[in-house]
């Protein structure tokens, strides 16, 4: 039994990597070239250089137990790493060489196994209710679905060139256990008065950096619209997504460019073309009558030794092929047995050391893998979840009262621990104190994953890692100690409010600075002072950009400009001097993008004045860093002008990190406005490449070094004309940006 | 000259290049092509050319449209068969593009009127797209004599042969100096041809045409492009000028034009 079929082209696609893999440590290629290929096939690069992770495609979690033995034999053989169950309801394989990740693709295929698609700009691992088909409360089981749609989208070579990464949740009730809700495109099992199985649709969901809860696209499809919508959602993105900026990607990007309404006309369009082409339908195989006996697995950290895997799935061959799922919580679900087989499964399963006992709590918190080994964390997540089960149990916790309560944490913004759908939820940030960095949480609660009502975790606020454990620890004895006996978490909020939480949570903001406990320099478990700095800048902009943000905020607040309350982890008792602060974490900003990390205030502003002023920033502001410099008097007003050529420049900073260059005058600082020698001209309104056209048009009319400034659309145009420009031989010296437009001052190239 | 709103949106796929730009489009506006041949290779040439905005395009055909000429002569359709291909070409070109002045020769080329249509808007270039050789040694035979640039096509079957002619280079003589003999042309049964080949030639044709006008590339000067579909092989053989050249040689015999006979087959509803 398989639950998808493996395409015929699937052996010459692993041939073309495995060249690619070879021509590679040949020398022959780059690693970015090499990486462009390795990606769509679910393989990454882990933290650590030259090791390697594999993500194997499980659609709704499902897996054969002879599947599960085989890929534990595939570990035992690679790697000796233990297998990561994830919250994408895969199974990752970690530490792999890079030459054997060919043949364990080969070898994965022999059970109907694949990674592709496991990563990268391409169709994700389709996700199902775990406990569709034994849920007496679902409308129907799912699982053909999944199964029929994920055997035909990887057979689309299409899959794997879309611009951004497309995910796909299916869930059998309006529970939405399958994060239909949050997903790109979301189906939820719905049955008509007249019996009448169909469902409903979900699109422009998603986690990520900036998540969001999707919107209903249909109250009710038949079910055999699944393909049909499936493909147009395709069709839409790859014809508007933007390719550009992968971190505005997603097709919720997509719904935020063109407003709901033109989104869904636009769907719409290319819906009545697929159903033209009258696609063959899904080969849908009606699921199997289950049996209800299920028994949950808890994974701590989704981790299972490869040789207890092997166990596992040498035990459940006796009870059939399908019972075994992996939930989004990244526990296993043993499912589809008879209730009376389930006392002597448990005792078996516990002599294989399979199943433990775990505090229920403990059992379904979530960990990402995070900083440990993947390049996009930032914080050590997995450590950080040890250490608050290590606090409780020390403290003899009574987790009785708070057992229904979700925690998950993830290492960065990027939503893969699903901290923004729990109860209590944490992600890693980076801040600064004492100049230095360290490892930051953000705060959030109150998520809820329900058809209807779904709603993201509102952030509370930022807390040390250090202080995490502790925290928690009170403010579950306080959650245990005032909610009423069966009171739902989202009612129990609502009636206390969340003051005494922000009261407690305060207690644990505060950093003391380095001099007096280094230990909060420390991610949990780590004895390497935390540093970014083995983040490489390709794999981790979303990181960067969190840090530069925080840096501009806190000159913001320091300047007495933000609106939001003064952010307490700030508060540094010598902090008297806001406007020498505002300087500062100005000058600091924008340092990490040409990869520095100064060891102190001095050396951060002095590398700003060496790196930025004169290059990206005119010479008067050199009087800026030079007070600084020598503990001179600054006034606001110099600040607030430094604090906002740079929020400006970053404003201008493209894909690639890079800031625009000041002009020759520019550079010899005048000071004041500029009188304008140069012909303006208004292109906005004009799309691409017309604009680009008339730009080139007028540059024909002038000399060579001659200057001309356009103005110029958001979006497209920016992102093409000028450097259309550049390959046609013109010098664009200036990007700026202001209200929905750009203005882009060009110097005419040769003729 | 300025372009309109209207041909800077019309040419824009012109103008974003950077060997044409807007300069390069008002080089096009304002050049003269004369199509010889509103058959094969010149249905193709004349459209793409009215197309790209050539400011003047002379067509000169004393032929009627055929049902036969319509499997490769693309710029007239089924209901045209009957009137004359200058009328029906007139008739698309303008259609296509009303930049396009297109004038009008309703006869076929000779010896005593090709000089007058060649001086009539005095062209830039020439096409040769007729489909004998007594019009092919003529139209070569008239350019060179007044200094004109011109593309030779020719096609048969799956085959295609053309050559570039700039005044001072290889001319279509010095490669062939006189017709061929009679028995060497193809008879009626073997003058087939597929449709398409017509089309790629011609388009080559009108491309040579367009860098000529725009001054960009290397254009066929001095070599014969020769494909063969079937294969699908292009090449291209390098021929110098000669100096033995009839007409365009050191002792030119040939001063004057002159009609040749029209060899065994009339070949003319093959172009």
């Amino acid at each position: 039994m398989k639950f998808y079929e493996i395409p015929e082209n699937f052996d010459a696609e692993i041939e073309n990597y495995e060249k690619a893999v070879k021509e590679f440590t040949e020398g022959s290629i780059p690693k970015a070239k090499l990486q462009s290929i390795r990606v769509p096939f679910g393989i990454y690069e882990q933290r650590q250089n030259d090791k390697y992770m594999m993500r194997i495609r499980l659609p709704g979690g499902a897996v054969t137990p002879d599947q599960l033995v085989h890929i534990s034999n595939i570990a035992l053989k690679h790697t000796k790493s233990p297998l990561h169950f994830t919250t994408r309801q895969d199974v990752q394989l970690h530490d792999l060489l890079l030459h054997e990740t060919a043949e364990i693709m080969k070898e994965l295929k022999e059970s109907g196994l694949s990674s592709r698609g496991g990563g990268g700009n391409t169709v994700r691992n389709i996700l199902g209710s775990y406990d569709t088909g034994i849920d007496s409360g679902e409308v129907f089981d799912i699982s053909p679905y999944v199964q029929a749609l994920t055997t035909r989208l990887i057979a689309e070579s299409d899959s794997w060139t879309l611009p951004r990464k497309l995910k796909i949740g299916f869930s059998g009730s309006p529970e939405d256990k399958g994060l239909a809700t949050v997903n790109d495109l979301g189906f939820i099992a719905r049955k008509k008065d007249d019996g009448k199985e169909g469902f409903s649709v979900y699109i422009g969901g998603g986690m990520g950096r900036k998540p969001k809860v999707g919107f209903q696209l249909y109250g009710f499809i038949d079910t055999d619209r699944v393909y049909g919508i499936t493909r147009a959602v395709k069709n839409l993105f790859d014809k508007y997504g933007n390719r550009k900026n992968k971190y505005n990607a997603r097709l919720r990007f997509l719904v935020e460019k063109f407003g709901r309404e033109k989104f869904v006309k636009l769907f719409e369009n290319e819906y009545k073309k697929v159903k033209e082409i009258q696609y063959p339908p899904l080969k849908i195989i009606p699921a199997l009558k289950s049996d209800t006996g299920f028994i949950e697995i808890p994974l701590f950290l989704g981790i299972l030794e490869p040789g207890k895997a092997g166990i596992l799935g040498k035990i459940m061959k006796r009870f059939g092929e399908d019972t075994l799922r992996v939930m989004t919580n990244q526990n296993i679900l043993i499912r589809n047995i008879k209730e009376k087989d389930i006392p002597d499964l448990v005792s078996e399963l516990k002599k294989g050391g399979i199943f433990y006992e775990l505090p229920h709590f403990i059992a379904r918190s979530v960990a990402c893998a995070g900083a440990e080994t993947c390049r996009l964390g930032i914080c050590l997540s997995r450590n950080l979840l040890k250490a608050i089960k290590d606090k409780l149990d020390k403290n003899n916790f009574d987790y009785s009262r708070v057992s229904d309560l979700s925690l998950k944490v993830s290492g960065c913004s990027n939503t893969c621990g699903h901290h923004i759908l729990a109860d209590i939820g944490f992600y890693g940030i980076a801040k600064r104190s004492s100049g230095r960095l360290l490892p930051f949480y953000q705060f959030v609660m109150g998520g809820i994953v329900h058809e209807g009502i779904t709603r993201l975790a509102e952030t509370i606020g930022s807390i040390p890692a250090k202080n995490i454990p502790s925290f928690l620890h009170e403010l579950l004895r306080f959650i245990s100690g005032s909610r009423m006996e069966g009171e739902d978490f989202k009612d129990y909020l609502e009636r206390t409010g969340k003051e005494k939480i922000l009261e407690i949570f305060n207690k644990y903001s505060y950093v003391p600075p380095f001099d007096e406990n280094s230990g909060f320099y420390y991610d949990w478990y780590d004895d390497k002072l935390f540093s970014l700095a083995e983040r490489s800048s390709g794999e981790c902009s979303a990181g960067l950009f969190d840090l530069i943000e925080l840096d501009l905020k806190t000159a913001e607040q320091n300047l007495g400009l933000a609106e939001k309350a003064y952010d307490p982890s700030y508060h540094r008792p010598e902090d008297e001097n806001m406007v020498k602060n505002t300087v500062l974490s100005t000058c600091r900003a924008l340092l990490i993008t040409k990869g520095f990390e100064p060891k102190d205030d001095h050396e951060a502003v002095f590398l700003f004045k060496e790196h930025f002023i004169g290059k990206h920033l005119k010479e008067e502001w050199r009087t800026v860093t030079d007070k600084y410099l020598k503990n001179e008097e600054i006034s606001e007003d110099e600040a607030k002008g430094l604090f906002n050529e740079v929020k400006e420049l970053y404003n201008s900073m493209d894909d690639s990190l890079r800031f625009p260059e000041l002009d020759e005058t520019e550079k010899k600082g005048t000071g004041g406005e500029e009188e304008k020698d140069y012909k303006v001209c208004d292109f906005r309104g004009i799309g691409c490449p017309l604009n680009f056209v008339k730009t080139k048009l007028v540059l024909e009319t002038l000399n060579s070094g001659d200057k001309l400034e356009i103005l110029i659309d958001d979006g497209e145009p920016i992102d093409n004309v000028p450097s259309s420009l550049k390959e046609e031989g013109h010098k664009i010296i200036k990007r700026q940006k202001e209200d929905g437009y750009w203005r882009v001052l060009i110097i005419k190239g040769e003729d | 000259m300025n372009l309109t709103e209207e041909q800077i949106d019309r040419y824009s796929r012109h103008i974003i290049l950077k060997d044409v730009g807007g300069k390069g489009q008002e080089k096009l506006l304002n050049a003269k092509i004369l199509i010889v041949g509103a058959g094969g290779l010149g249905a193709p040439a004349a459209l793409y050319l009215a197309a790209a905005g050539i400011g003047t395009l002379g067509i000169a055909d004393g032929d009627k449209v055929e049902l036969s000429n319509l499997q490769r002569q693309i710029i007239h359709f089924t209901p045209d068969v009957g009137i004359s291909k200058t009328i029906s070409s007139k008739n698309k070109l303008e259609k296509l593009n009303p930049d396009v002045n297109v004038i009008l020769y309703d006869e076929r080329v000779y010896a005593d009127n090709i000089i007058d249509i060649i001086n009539d808007r005095d062209y830039d270039f020439i096409i040769d797209g007729t489909d004998n050789f007594p019009a092919k040694f003529l139209i070569n035979d008239a350019s060179v004599l007044l200094k004109k640039p011109f593309s030779h096509g020719g096609v048969l079957r799956f085959e295609g042969q053309t050559i570039t002619y700039i005044p001072g280079n290889t001319c279509y003589r010095c490669i062939f100096p006189e017709l061929p003999p009679k028995g060497a042309v193809p008879s009626c049964s073997e003058a087939g041809i597929l449709g398409a080949i017509a089309g790629i030639l011609g388009t080559i044709q009108a491309t040579e045409a367009l860098k000529y006008i725009l001054g960009i590339g290397d254009t066929l000067k001095n070599r014969m492009l020769i494909f063969d579909a079937l294969e699908m092989n292009f090449r291209t053989v390098d021929i110098g000028k000669s100096p033995d050249c009839p007409v365009c040689g050191n002792n030119p015999t040939i001063t004057e034009l002159k009609d040749y006979e029209q060899p065994v087959c009339d070949l003319k509803k093959q172009g």
